[in-house]
């Protein structure tokens, strides 16, 4: 725990940096404060049984989805919001995140822009069925994708972002990193790419 | 609970309940089950087809237990969990009791909860496990609005009873519990006593398989079924292709069962895809055996 910590306090303090230097500079990028989009999981670690299957069998592998939402509040902080399934192997569930990032570089008229961020955040979902399967070897039913124990948990994105077209809309590749706290204390991992139209 | 009477632990059902049992159990890790039945008064099962019609208020009630040492009884059992099943006017309702420590009573549960067991079975062998009781969305899921049990291939079975009757489906008439005789049907044989190999191995793939793999259940879409009637040798799904799981792509491979992909399944360490699917971790060592030797006894042809 203590290693995450100082990695987190290090991520901060480098995003942070790179934004004061980066916020001198994108003073000509227009404001466009809110954005909706999709993400889908690429990879999840454990895997698990929720989302979208990629086949038409029980034990194929599923892609997280979720719609995801940001309002971005300046230059250096946006409020971030989601809600769908987070990783395959947990189940729905809603979450937030207080978001620092910094823009890294802009290209000519801003149709193209890089952003690295972080949005440390809380999740509230159902445990899922593959709670149980990693816990206890059993199949428990689809019941508790939708029922069940609750899962709390704190969340770690990192990601890169591309903004397109004068901020119009952003794609993203994100790092997470799920504790879940309850019912019992898990690590999960997620690696989601995504995209938000602005306005 | 109102269905036993006095030392609740003795399990001494109250006047009404019927005990019955079935040919074939669905293999639960290894427990054991007592069975009973209680019918509304006035109202009786229909045997009109080989699943019977069940009346509207039936209670069938279920204990799971594992023997405390199976090679010898005296030793007592230990009581797990007593279920429910209760036709309603929309369909069966589960619920689940789980029994305490002190084996003194069982208190209601919403079901997923994981019971510490220990006990030796028929070889010596001492198991420290635990039993999984499972959500009621689980239990309906299965059911599918169904009893599994009460069906003519898993009631029709001889035995001696206390009112004279030599076979159970007698017996259930003469306690008015049930109407008539069925007019025809199969009866599901012990997959473990002396019936033929194809008899055992058919039988066992109805209980543990056919509530899900037939025309009519959660698996129906899948084509695969293992009702005792559609595993007859010409709908036998020989060299069928399908997903592989530990590199079998075939669902029978006559002869070769370390090939057979239904066989791997039934050891998949993913619970997902591991069937039968439901609450267990324990592969049935005993039923994949039957299913082995069933699959070995085939005449081999080579699978494309």
């Amino acid at each position: 725990m203590r290693g995450w910590a100082v990695a987190g306090a290090a991520l901060v303090g480098v995003i942070g940096t790179t934004a004061r230097i980066a916020e001198a500079q994108s003073k000509n990028v227009i404001e466009r404060h809110w954005s909706l989009g999709l993400q889908v999981g690429l990879l999840d670690r454990p895997t698990g049984h929720l989302g979208i299957p990629l086949a038409t069998y029980e034990d194929s592998k599923h892609l997280a989805a979720a719609f995801v939402g940001r309002y971005q509040l300046d230059q250096r902080f946006a409020l971030n919001a989601g809600f769908g399934v987070p990783t395959s192997a947990m189940g729905p569930a809603v979450w937030a995140g207080f978001e620092l990032f910094a823009r890294l570089t802009t290209s000519t008229r801003s149709v193209l822009a890089v952003e690295l961020y972080e949005d440390a955040g809380l999740q509230l979902g159902f445990a899922g069925p593959d709670y149980y399967a990693r816990r206890d070897n059993d199949f428990v039913g689809y019941g508790y994708a939708y029922g069940g124990p609750l899962a709390f948990a704190v969340r770690l994105p990192v990601g890169v972002r591309l903004c397109w077209l004068q901020n119009r809309l952003d794609t993203f590749v994100e790092g997470v990193e799920v504790l879940a706290l309850t019912p019992s204390v898990e690590s999960l991992f997620e690696l989601s790419a995504g995209i938000r139209v602005h306005w | 609970m109102g269905i036993f009477q006095g030392d609740l632990a003795q399990l001494q059902p109250t006047p009404g309940i019927v005990a019955y049992d079935v040919n074939v159990s669905l293999y639960s890790d290894g427990a054991e089950k007592h069975r009973f039945l209680w019918l509304p008064p006035g109202t009786q099962m229909q045997a009109t087809a080989d699943r019977w019609v069940v009346p509207v208020g039936a209670y069938f009630i279920k204990n799971f237990y594992y023997p405390n040492d199976a090679r010898d009884p005296s030793k007592g059992i230990h009581l797990i969990e007593t279920r429910f099943l209760i036709r309603g006017q929309g369909g069966l309702t589960v619920s689940t009791y789980v029994w305490n420590v002190d084996q003194t009573d069982a208190i209601v549960s919403g079901g997923n909860v994981d019971v510490p067991v220990r006990w030796i079975d028929a070889n010596g062998i001492l198991h420290n496990d635990y039993f999984h009781v499972p959500g009621t969305s689980l239990c309906e899921s299965c059911h599918d609005n169904r009893m599994l049990g009460i069906r003519t291939r898993q009631i029709a079975h001889q035995g001696t009873y206390p009112d004279g009757t030599v076979d159970q489906i007698s017996h259930l008439i003469a306690a008015g519990v049930l109407d008539a005789q069925p007019r025809q049907g199969i009866a599901l044989v012990d997959p473990f006593g002396t019936a033929t190999l194809d008899q055992r191995a058919r039988s066992y793939l109805d209980a543990n398989c056919a509530h899900c793999h037939a025309s009519v259940g959660l698996a129906s879409g899948t084509n695969l079924y293992w009702d005792y009637e559609d595993t007859d040798p010409s709908t036998l799904p020989l060299c069928r292709k399908t997903e592989a799981v530990a590199g079998n792509d075939h669902v029978i491979v006559p002869g070769h069962p370390e090939q057979s992909e239904f066989l791997s399944r039934m050891l998949d360490p993913d619970p997902f895809g591991r069937m039968p699917q439901g609450p267990t971790h324990i592969p049935d060592g005993a039923g994949i055996a039957v299913l082995s030797d069933w699959v070995a006894q085939m005449t081999p042809v080579g699978c494309p």
